[in-house]
């Protein structure tokens, strides 16, 4: 094996879990392999200028990805199924407090739940954070802070539970 | 708990499923297939870029393969073949193995949109190069456009339909063909080895005017292809196995030690991949059966890696090649595929080491090729001519 190939390896061992993390939680698993493969194929037609860390270059390229090379309905069904599995499994061994935060998080807008993704879930920097969604630090962190006030506001007024048919509406916000 | 820690804790689980390994090689394999930008050291490029262009011309011509399909397409049955050393270790460095290449193509083949119709529609162009000219020599290539309507039920007629393009001047011989008074019909020497003669050849007439075009219904009862040297029915081409071995071992039924189309000798990895290739190319099999087919090629000594290449209607791929001899030439027969589909582009033999009646085809040289352009089911009937 090449030192290019060795070294591409080891940045997708390092980072693949990651990059599917995020493209699942922000679209769902159906169409999550699809946009990672897609991924790494630019990371590798443009190795040269993936910068270290990779992740957060990384996680842009799989943004728009998902922005630009996967139809908004398979989107939004691939998601709606996603938000489903947040929110369902086993009711009494969840903790109410999960479920509550979950269902929540479901019913924010997409641009919200991003930012929540990318910090709490993926655990980047707000720098980092914001390279991946291409905006300056100083504007990621407001972003972050109105995304937070409304997942607390989205908290106090759900319910314990969101049933199907509500997640599968929110979830039609993509497109 | 603040929310930002909540939500922390409240991460679904299923965000940590590990990748299993089969979508790890997958995913490796069809990146590093891609061609790297910015940089020098790019994938190599063929040495026969070469004058192909000219039949991107007749993009928009059709059509596909005639019943005797798979292999009455080879110019001629190899008469023997050396035992080819594997490429790989030699392959520039940023190069993907053929084998890697071809594992990437069956993983797509899984993963492709099915179609569905009535018919299995096939549109391609075959091309073939000859020396040609009085006063100058060069290039000339002669286009027949295939189109091929294959019935899903027997109880609807197959057809296939061909119309001669005509014969050009190939890209870059423009010049020599105004120097030799840019005719528009050539008598040219074609190799017709024969038993005692391998450098024998016999003569033929090419004319640029088009023909007109050219179908039959196919009728062989169900059957509507050859394959491996059988001609079958679609029933039988679904019915086909999805594993590799098994694959091989159900087209290796069809081998008798020659071509499909001669009763000259022919080694048995050559004649599968001449075989598994056609399969590739036009027939109506499952996804599985396609990838299993990219899996038999993987499998098989001798297939190198040409990195990115074009083709005759400008299309790119990942080359891959394997060695054949005969007529007492060297050439070597490639398939252009695209491994992120899965789709085989083109099929063609290309001069390495040309002798006798192909001499004047430089290393490099597509001498036959077919360049297939669709290949799916469709809601489509016929068009008869």
């Amino acid at each position: 094996m090449t030192d290019d190939s060795q070294r591409f390896t080891t940045m997708y061992d390092e980072c693949r879990q990651r990059v599917w993390a995020y493209v699942v939680s922000r679209a769902g698993r159906q169409i999550a392999d699809e946009v990672v493969s897609e991924t790494f194929a630019i990371a590798w037609r443009r190795f040269d200028d993936v910068p270290d860390p990779a992740l957060p270059w990384l996680l842009g390229v799989a943004r728009n990805v998902l922005r630009d090379n996967i139809r908004a309905d398979i989107k939004r069904e691939s998601l709606a199924g996603e938000l489903r599995a947040w929110t369902e499994g086993d009711h009494a061994e969840q903790v109410a407090e999960r479920l509550a935060i979950v269902t929540a998080m479901a019913s924010l807008h997409e641009d919200d739940r991003e930012i929540l993704i990318l910090v709490a879930w993926q655990g980047l920097t707000p720098r980092e954070a914001a390279s991946v969604v291409g905006c300056s630090p100083a504007a990621f962190r407001v972003r972050l802070h109105r995304a937070r006030k409304r997942l607390v506001r989205a908290v106090d007024a759900s319910p314990a539970a969101v049933s199907r048919s509500r997640v599968r509406n929110l979830s039609e916000e993509w497109s | 708990m603040n929310p930002m820690d909540q939500l922390r804790a409240a991460r679904p689980a299923h965000l940590d499923t590990p990748v299993d390994e089969a979508t790890r090689a997958a995913e490796l394999s069809y990146a590093m297939s891609q061609a790297r930008t910015g940089r020098t050291r790019t994938m190599a490029k063929p040495v026969w870029g070469l004058a192909m262009a000219g039949a991107a011309a007749v993009t928009a011509a059709a059509v596909a393969v005639a019943v005797s399909g798979t292999g009455g397409t080879t110019p001629r049955a190899p008469s023997h073949v050396e035992a080819i050393p594997s490429f790989t270790g030699t392959a520039p460095v940023v190069r993907l193995s053929a084998k890697q290449i071809l594992l990437a193509a069956a993983d797509s083949s899984l993963k492709a949109p099915a179609t569905t119709g009535p018919y299995w529609y096939v549109d391609s162009v075959i091309g073939v190069a000859n020396e040609a000219g009085t006063r100058t020599r060069y290039l000339v290539h002669s286009m027949t456009s295939h189109r091929l309507w294959i019935a899903g039920s027997p109880e609807r007629e197959s057809w296939f339909v061909d119309r001669n393009l005509g014969t050009k001047p190939a890209k870059g011989a423009e010049v020599a063909w105004a120097g030799d008074g840019s005719p528009t019909k050539w008598s040219v020497e074609t190799p017709e080895p024969k038993a005692n003669d391998k450098n024998a050849v016999g003569r033929m007439e090419l004319d640029s005017t088009p023909g007109k075009p050219f179908g039959n219904p196919i009728n062989f009862g169900d059957k509507v292809f050859d394959l491996a040297g059988r001609n079958v029915s679609v029933a039988e081409l679904k019915a086909l196995p999805t594993t590799a071995a098994a694959l091989k071992q159900r087209l290796l039924q069809g081998y008798a030690g020659h071509g499909t189309e001669s009763g000259e000798p022919q080694d048995a990895d050559s004649w599968l991949y001449q075989v598994t290739s056609g399969l590739l190319r036009d027939m109506p099999v499952e996804p599985a059966v396609r990838a299993a087919a990219y899996k038999v090629l993987a499998g098989l000594d001798g297939v190198r890696s040409l990195g990115e290449v074009t083709d005759a209607l400008g299309r790119t791929g990942q080359g891959i090649a394997r060695s054949e001899n005969w007529s007492g030439a060297g050439f070597e027969r490639q398939i252009i595929i695209d491994p992120r589909t899965g789709i085989l582009l083109t099929d063609q033999i290309v001069a390495v080491r040309a002798t006798g009646g192909y001499a004047w085809a430089k290393p490099g040289t597509p001498i036959w090729w077919e360049a297939t352009t669709e290949a799916s089911w469709t809601e489509k009937g016929p068009v008869k001519p």
